[in-house]
This record gives structure tokens, C-alpha cells and sequence, in this order.
């Protein structure tokens, strides 16, 4: 059976420096995999590479099997991959519920034509749209400000907003750059469950986050990585008590300056 | 059904305005006009107020349509409903050629190639003058002839005009509500977001932009028809500008505002000729006026000023009405 998230030798450079180096890792599908490291280790760069933002500079990428080096980030969508953003990439120019609605885009097939005319089968879509939205609304908490303009909202519940938006495309793996950057303490609890219950739901979440205690008491696994290459893997537990690890993160102490 | 109250209510005025002043100048001459530049207002506002992108181009779609059914009816003998399809298919053409490459600029390097694209196609009616008769323009075009009866007067050319423009209005509308309308405006809200939403952010302007182009072209032929006489100075840039300006003015993503700020920037001008020289001035100072203090255009920031009053009309009389 092919894995369900694969990556040989992937590598990223950007004028001679590399981002990503030679990394080769495999994620469990029904998992919270969290990529952690020390600022600059490569992880956001990891994100762009898997959502097809930025393309390898060489090494392959295998999800459920397919090959999705060359694939644009709407074909990745539609096989199945989304994700949130460090800085929340809302539509600031929509509602809340109209966001979540462009999540539900792929689902659709109304083109230009049957939806300038109004043809019944563009309504009877739009209408299961709508049901389709305002329930990953309610996952998040937010069903109560569908008819918001999204500039409206405080930047919790854009954070939340974004997920659920994420969540409209019904992904197989949602990548999420830092949930809880920003939020307070409860607001990072919240995200926490919320992860961890669409974990429950079958959705595989891999996860950038910096705060570890968030990221210890939710993932199932962790990867971690510094300056681009590929450090350590395992249980939070291995990770916690690894020396490579704790070296990366303090520094050896020998060194003055990390 | 409560999105189309506007409509009805645009429905009615342009129905209306020729019953209560028959035979008023500034309803079936400048109504005619005003139709034509609602038409390409609204689709340009699909591509600049909803989707984002910007061009200083898009009078030469609407020279294109006009080009194409003067030519081919005046020197070819086409019927003009073919010439009017085939004016349309012209300009999907080159929108769709010269989208692809163009649309992948962003900002300002959009805004030059666009207008770029606007001038070639300005000097391409301007040179060739045995064909296109040059500046002097082309002469003799016929009107339309709609199940034998002919548009030959300007009440009849105000019914065609106006209900084309409905039409268009009824699409855009429509088109604005849908999961493409969402997916255009997501283009506008971010590019990344929409992306990682599984739109085709590269098919989906293109496609747009072919959208404007076609109401650009259709409103193009109608006013070759309905002038007789067309010249490159019709489809020159300064067009191109006073388009945008009819976007911005109504306010960005608004199809009512379109229509309107089409009206006022046609109006404007013919209501100003008593001012003679300070026309222009007079004209320039409105629009700064406009755009200082009502930054999101007159009709979008009325419409919410409006909103504003109502709401808490009802707030002072019924507390538990707001939604």
C-alpha cells in the first residue's frame, strides 16, 4: 500500500542556499504530525513546497501515491491537500460565510455560463454549498457570524475562519502554519481541541507551530528540522528527551553566539 | 427574490423615464449613450471592481465590435446580426490571446501592458485608411433591422440599447452570486488563498476578462449601428480612462454602481455645456470632490449612508430589529 504522505531527497534552493536539503520523511495518514525546528529550519518553506507553491529544486513528493512535484496548488487542492497560513489569507473583501464558501469552490461545476443564465442546477448547487459552508462554520464556532464581513472579525476567530474555510475544500491532510501564533492562552486551548477533534473527524493535520506546549500535547509525531535537513523523528516523548535535539534548540553552550 | 429588487427598480426607471419626459433629449439621445456605457461599465467592473485587474484597454474591445459590424456590413455587404457575432467572436479572440500572458502581471505592469494593448489597437484603426478610412472614419453604416422592423428612430434605439444593458445587468448580477462570483472576488481578497481554495486563478482571470471584452464588443456594434458614423477617436485611450473612471466613480464592486457611474460620467459633461470653457474645470474639481470625500464612489458610499439611516431609524423605534 503506498503511503499516504512521502518525501525522498527533497530539496529546496534559493540563489545557491538551500531551504530545504535532501529531506526524505513519511507522514501516517489519521495522524497530528508536527514539524518543528529553530526559526529559519525550512519549515514554512516545507509547507510551499507541499502546496505546490514553490516548486523542488530536485526530489519527489508522493501523497496517497501521486507524484505532486509540478502540480500547481489548485490541482493540490483538488486531490486533496489544504492548508491555513502563518498570516491568515482571508478575503477580507467577503463575509464569513462567503469565505467559506470559495473553500467549497472545488466541489462545484458551475461554470460562467450556467451561472450567469441562473440555471436551476447553479441554485441547487449553491444551495448545498451553503449547507456544506455553514457547517464547517459550526465545527469552528463561527456559525453565529456567517453574515459578518470578514474584516470585522478579531484575529482568533480569523484564525478559526481559516480553518474552517480550509476545511470546506475537504481535504485528506491540511497542512496548518502556526494555529496559535497570536492567540492568547485560551484561544490556543481551543485550537488545540479543534485540531485534535478533526484529527477524530479523519482529517491527517500536519502541523508548524512554536508553541511546543500546544504542539507536545497534540501531535502524534514530530519531525524536526534545522537548517533545512532532516534532524530527528519520533513520539513527543523521544523528541522531548533527544540531545540532538535539545543542542539545535539551546545551543551546545560552548558557542557564544547561536 | 430580494436580490433582484434592484433590478426592478432599474427596470422601472428606465422604463419610466421615456413615458414621464417623451421626447427628451437627455432620455432617448443621452439614455442611449448611457445604456452603452453602462454595458461596458458593468463588465469591466466585473473584471477591475470584483476580480481586481485593472485595464486601460478596454475601449478597444468596444472599437473591435464597432469595427467589425461597420466593416463587415459597410465594404463585405454581412448581415448585421452575423457582423455583430462575428464582432464578438473577434474580440473573445484577441481577449483570450492576449490575456494569457498579460494577466500574470499584477498592479501597475498590468495597468501599462493593458494600456498598451488599448493604443495598438487604436492605431490599427487609424492606418490602414483605405480600409478603415483612417481619422476620417467610416461612413454609411446601416442601423439594425430586428424580425424586419427597423431601428430608425431614437426611441426605438433607446428600447434596444437600454434593454441590452438590462440584460447585461441581469447577467452580471447573476454571474456576481454564483461560485464564480466567489471565486472572482477570492481572486481580489487573496491570490494564494483563492489558489489553495482549488481555483484556477490563471483560467479564471482570463476568463473574466474575455467576459468584459464581450459586453465591451456588444455595446461596440450596437453603437456602430446606431451612430452611422464611427472614428478611431471613439476607442482612443481617453475612452479607456473615462471607463475606469465610470468603475471607480459608481464605486468598485458594485453592478448598480457601474450603471451609475456610467449615467453621472455621461450626464455630467452634457449638463455642464452652459459653463462652456470651464466644462472641463468645472468637471475635473466634481470628480476629486467625489473621490476625496466619498473614496469608495457615489454609489456605494450613498447606498451605505442610506443603510445607516434606516437602521437606526428602526434602532429608535424597534431596538430588537437590527439583524
Amino acid at each position: 500500500m503506498a503511503l499516504f504522505l512521502e518525501t525522498n531527497n527533497l530539496t529546496k534552493t534559493f540563489g545557491g542556499v538551500a531551504a530545504i536539503f535532501k529531506l526524505s520523511f513519511a507522514m501516517g495518514q489519521g495522524t497530528v504530525f508536527s514539524v518543528i525546528g529553530p526559526n529559519g529550519a525550512g519549515k514554512t518553506t516545507l509547507f510551499n513546497l507541499l502546496s505546490g507553491i514553490y516548486r523542488p529544486s530536485s526530489g519527489q513528493i508522493h501523497f496517497r501515491g501521486q507524484d505532486l512535484v509540478g502540480l500547481s496548488p489548485h490541482e493540490i487542492s483538488h486531490i486533496g491537500i489544504s492548508r491555513t497560513f502563518q498570516t491568515p489569507q482571508i478575503f477580507f473583501n467577503m463575509s464569513v460565510l462567503e469565505n467559506c464558501l470559495v473553500g467549497c469552490h472545488r466541489h462545484g461545476v458551475t461554470g460562467f455560463v450556467a451561472a450567469a443564465l441562473h440555471l436551476p442546477r447553479a441554485v441547487s448547487e449553491a444551495k448545498r454549498m451553503r449547507e456544506m459552508a455553514m457547517e464547517n462554520l459550526a465545527f469552528c464556532g463561527l456559525d453565529h457570524l456567517a453574515d459578518r464581513d470578514s474584516d470585522a472579525l478579531p484575529y482568533g476567530e480569523l484564525k478559526r475562519l481559516e480553518l474552517a474555510r480550509a476545511l470546506s475544500t475537504q481535504p485528506r491532510l491540511l497542512l496548518m502554519d502556526e494555529p496559535a501564533a497570536g492567540l492568547n492562552d485560551s484561544e490556543t486551548k481551543e485550537m488545540g481541541a479543534l485540531i485534535s477533534r478533526l484529527c477524530e473527524t479523519g482529517v491527517s493535520v500536519m502541523l508548524v507551530e512554536h508553541n511546543m506546549a500546544l504542539v507536545m500535547a497534540i501531535s502524534h509525531r514530530l519531525l524536526v528540522l534545522n537548517h533545512g535537513e532532516y534532524l530527528a523523528e519520533g513520539s513527543p516523548e523521544q523528541i522531548q528527551s533527544n540531545p540532538k535535539v535539545i543542542e539545535a534548540y539551546l545551543g551546545s553552550g560552548d558557542e557564544s553566539d547561536g | 427574490m430580494r436580490r433582484y429588487g434592484g433590478f426592478l427598480v432599474l427596470v422601472a426607471l428606465v422604463v419610466l423615464a421615456p413615458i414621464v419626459f417623451p421626447g427628451n433629449y437627455f432620455v432617448t439621445v443621452v439614455g442611449v449613450t448611457i445604456a452603452f456605457n453602462a454595458l461596458i461599465a458593468v463588465g469591466l467592473n466585473l473584471l477591475m471592481g470584483y476580480t481586481g485587474q485593472i485595464s486601460l484597454g478596454h475601449a478597444a474591445f468596444f472599437g473591435i465590435g464597432a469595427y467589425s459590424s461597420g466593416l463587415l456590413t459597410t465594404l463585405m455587404g454581412w448581415n448585421a446580426w452575423l457582423a455583430l457575432l462575428a464582432g464578438l467572436l473577434a474580440a473573445w479572440l484577441v481577449a483570450e490571446m492576449i490575456a494569457r500572458p498579460i494577466l500574470r502581471l499584477k498592479g501597475h505592469y498590468l495597468a501599462m501592458a493593458t494600456l498598451g494593448f488599448g493604443i495598438i489597437i487604436n492605431i490599427l484603426m487609424v492606418q490602414p485608411t483605405h480600409i478603415t478610412g483612417g481619422p476620417d472614419g467610416l461612413a454609411d453604416i446601416p442601423t439594425l433591422t430586428l424580425f424586419g422592423w427597423a431601428i430608425d428612430s431614437d426611441i426605438r434605439w433607446y428600447g434596444v440599447a437600454t434593454g441590452v444593458m438590462l440584460l447585461g445587468v441581469w447577467l452580471a448580477l447573476n454571474l456576481i452570486n454564483s461560485r464564480i462570483g466567489l471565486a472572482l472576488r477570492a481572486v481580489h481578497g487573496s491570490e494564494v488563498g483563492a489558489q489553495m481554495m482549488g481555483v484556477d486563478i490563471e483560467r479564471i482571470k482570463v476568463r473574466v476578462f474575455v467576459v468584459s471584452a464581450l459586453f465591451a464588443a456588444l455595446a461596440g456594434s450596437l453603437f456602430a449601428h446606431q451612430q452611422g458614423f464611427i472614428s478611431p477617436d471613439s476607442f482612443s485611450f481617453h475612452f479607456s480612462i473615462e471607463l475606469v473612471v465610470m468603475v471607480v466613480l459608481g464605486g468598485m464592486a458594485s453592478t448598480y454602481g457601474a450603471v451609475f457611474g456610467a449615467a453621472v460620467l455621461t450626464l455630467l459633461p452634457e449638463t455642464l455645456v452652459v459653463f462652456e470653457e470651464y466644462e472641463v474645470l468645472i468637471l475635473g474639481a466634481i470628480m476629486m470632490g467625489i473621490m476625496i470625500f466619498l473614496p469608495q464612489g457615489l454609489w456605494v458610499s450613498l447606498s451605505q449612508k442610506v443603510k445607516q439611516i434606516i437602521a437606526s431609524n428602526r434602532s429608535t423605534t424597534n431596538p430588537s430589529a437590527i439583524s
